[in-house]
């Protein structure tokens, strides 16, 4: 960490106010500090609207604004004499939270090739579905120019990434890597900043971020392209926690201002273009929505794992334990099954916080206390997972509410036919074969689909040449079309580069 | 005004004043014994008490989110 004394800072300011310039073709020769901080400052106040503040305000504070600091921020330069624009900066831009923490930073600027934010997933350890997707696709795209950006541990803005970082997006599951060393990431002194170019969100920011970045959707003349996986907080906000549909609101602010969204189903697409439509009523054209469907390859050779020998037939229902999962409807509908005198051994698989648990396990207790083979696994790793659907005679999946559905994949992958809803993204997957589809808001339904399965090995013979007959849609064709679809969509935000 | 005139020269004052004050110490930081820092400190505890419980839940990731914002509101 550099030294906290005045020398420091304002070397460091003097250098991003002249990265910040040079961005901008605007001559640093032989400027004073106070020179090119007034340049910076007559750039920002010659447009009300252009992304020359936006810059302006990250190489004074070393801090990505929102949108409401920016507003600020112009109005006070709007407002001042140009004797008086330094001041006005200063108590706006240089009085930003962060600033204090930032204040030894220097800028890069990225101008020539897309940024792409993996903040979270170089960060982490979790390997659940927006983790998988990343780890899938980023390393893919290779052979395309880009920039890999990570979070300030301050949240002030992107920087690079480490080794460690790296790692986990490009090369997971080779080799163990540790935990992030705090002290290191905070200690990564550059910003990197994009200017006039791409930005790329292939997850869904982290709340603390989203500000940030729906000002720079706005306003940082970088169009923003992100991948759109669903709106399950919103749209089915019955069924998650009240924080979660906070949370996506918040998010959706940065939607709002994106200029593309690649939508991982049609389904998906369709949430988003609601949202879309609805930012008319603000006067923002929101952004163009495009459906590009994720890979069904999930690298799982079928037969590749052990099959785990039953004396019955095996049930398999994976996915984590809410409400839109519907897993006490599959339990529900066992429970019917087993007291006609159905044999099979019913297996969840996934976690979840105790209250949506409790009563999940409470009703699997008393079955499995009434003589139904009934298990529930929370914590599986992938190896063990996979044998347990190879040796499935079908799996259950029939959640109220998915942007794709990963679970009826990977059992697909694995040659084992899938129960599934009929509706949204899941009879999408559901049409290219191996599925069958019941109504998941009707146990009886749910059942009556167990049975067929259970009963009929016609049916399951059917359903298994029907996946041998799927087209296999990979990740490199995922990869290839998702990075054709964020670059090339037309540039509709204000300030944004022509 | 053209954006590469450079009109401010009273300037050098205030910035210097600004720079000064970044490198100043956080009084939040600089209170010792059982002040300010005591009470830090405390609620820090407690606050990573919440965040045991949250990943015992499994809200692991909202357990690290109030940590680090709680850590960021008391000035660590």
């Amino acid at each position: 960490m550099s030294p906290r004394d005045p020398e420091t800072f304002r070397a460091a300011f003097r250098s991003r106010a002249q990265t910040a310039l040079r961005a901008m073709d605007i001559d640093t020769d032989a400027a004073t500090t106070e020179e090119a901080l007034a340049r910076l400052l007559c750039a920002a106040a010659s447009n009300s609207r252009g992304p020359e503040a936006w810059l302006a305000f990250v190489a004074l504070s070393a801090v990505f604004p929102t949108a409401t600091q920016l507003a600020q921020f112009r109005r006070e330069l709007f407002l001042a004499q140009p004797d008086q624009q330094i001041a006005a900066a200063l108590r706006t831009a240089g009085a930003a939270p962060g600033v204090r923490s930032a204040a030894h930073r220097t800028l890069t600027i990225v101008a020539d090739r897309p940024v792409v934010d993996v903040g979270h997933t170089s960060s982490s350890d979790h390997n659940t579905g927006i983790q998988r997707v990343v780890r899938r696709t980023v390393p893919l795209w290779e052979h395309e120019a880009h920039e890999l950006v990570g979070w300030s541990d301050d949240n002030a803005g992107y920087t690079g990434l480490d080794h460690e970082g790296r790692h986990r997006v490009l090369k997971w599951g080779r080799g163990n890597v540790p935990l992030p060393d705090s002290a290191a990431v905070a200690g990564a002194e550059v910003l990197v900043v994009p200017w006039r170019t791409t930005v790329i969100l292939p997850e869904v920011a982290m709340p603390e971020r989203c500000a940030a970045l729906a000002c720079l959707a706005e306003s940082s003349g970088s169009r923003v392209a992100m991948i759109g996986y669903d709106a399950i907080p919103l749209v089915s906000a019955d069924l998650v926690d009240d924080i979660e549909s906070e949370r996506f609101a918040n998010y959706l602010t940065i939607v709002k201002h994106a200029a593309v969204v690649s939508a991982i189903s049609g389904a998906a697409g369709d949430e988003f273009s609601g949202f879309r439509n609805a930012v008319v009523a603000q006067g923002l054209p929101g952004p163009e929505i495009r459906t590009v469907p994720l890979a069904e390859d999930l690298g799982v050779a079928a037969g590749s794992h052990e099959v785990v020998e039953s004396a019955v037939p095996v049930i398999l229902c994976v996915g984590s334990h809410e409400a839109r999962k519907n897993q006490e409807a599959v339990l529900a509908a066992a429970a019917s099954l087993f007291r006609a005198g159905h044999l099979f051994k019913l297996v969840f698989v996934g976690g979840g916080s105790r209250r949506n648990l409790l009563h999940f396990d409470r009703a699997l207790a008393k079955l499995s206390k009434q003589g139904m083979r009934v298990e529930s696994h929370r914590r599986l790793g992938d190896a063990e997972l996979f044998d347990l659907y190879a040796a499935a005679r079908f799996c259950v999946f029939v959640s109220l509410h998915e942007g794709y559905g990963l679970p009826v994949v990977e059992s697909l992958s694995h040659g084992t036919p899938v129960l599934t809803s009929n509706y949204g993204s899941l009879a999408e997957i559901a049409r290219g074969g191996g599925c069958l589809q019941v109504d998941p808001r009707s146990v009886a339904s749910i059942e009556s689909g167990m049975r067929e399965l259970l009963e009929d090995d016609d049916v399951i013979a059917r359903l298994g040449e029907e996946i041998s007959t799927r087209p296999v849609r990979t990740w490199s064709d995922y990869a290839k079309e998702l990075w054709t679809s964020f670059l090339t969509a037309p540039v509709s935000n204000p300030g944004s580069p022509s | 005004m053209s954006s590469t005139e450079a009109p401010d020269t009273a300037a050098p004052n205030v910035l210097d004043s600004w720079f000064v004050q970044l490198a100043a110490p956080d009084v939040r930081r600089s209170a010792t014994g059982n002040g300010v820092q005591g009470i830090v400190g405390k609620q820090l505890s407690r606050i990573r008490t919440i965040r045991k419980i949250a990943d015992d839940l499994g809200y692991v990731e909202t357990g690290r989110i109030l940590l680090i914002e709680a850590r960021k509101a008391l000035g660590r």
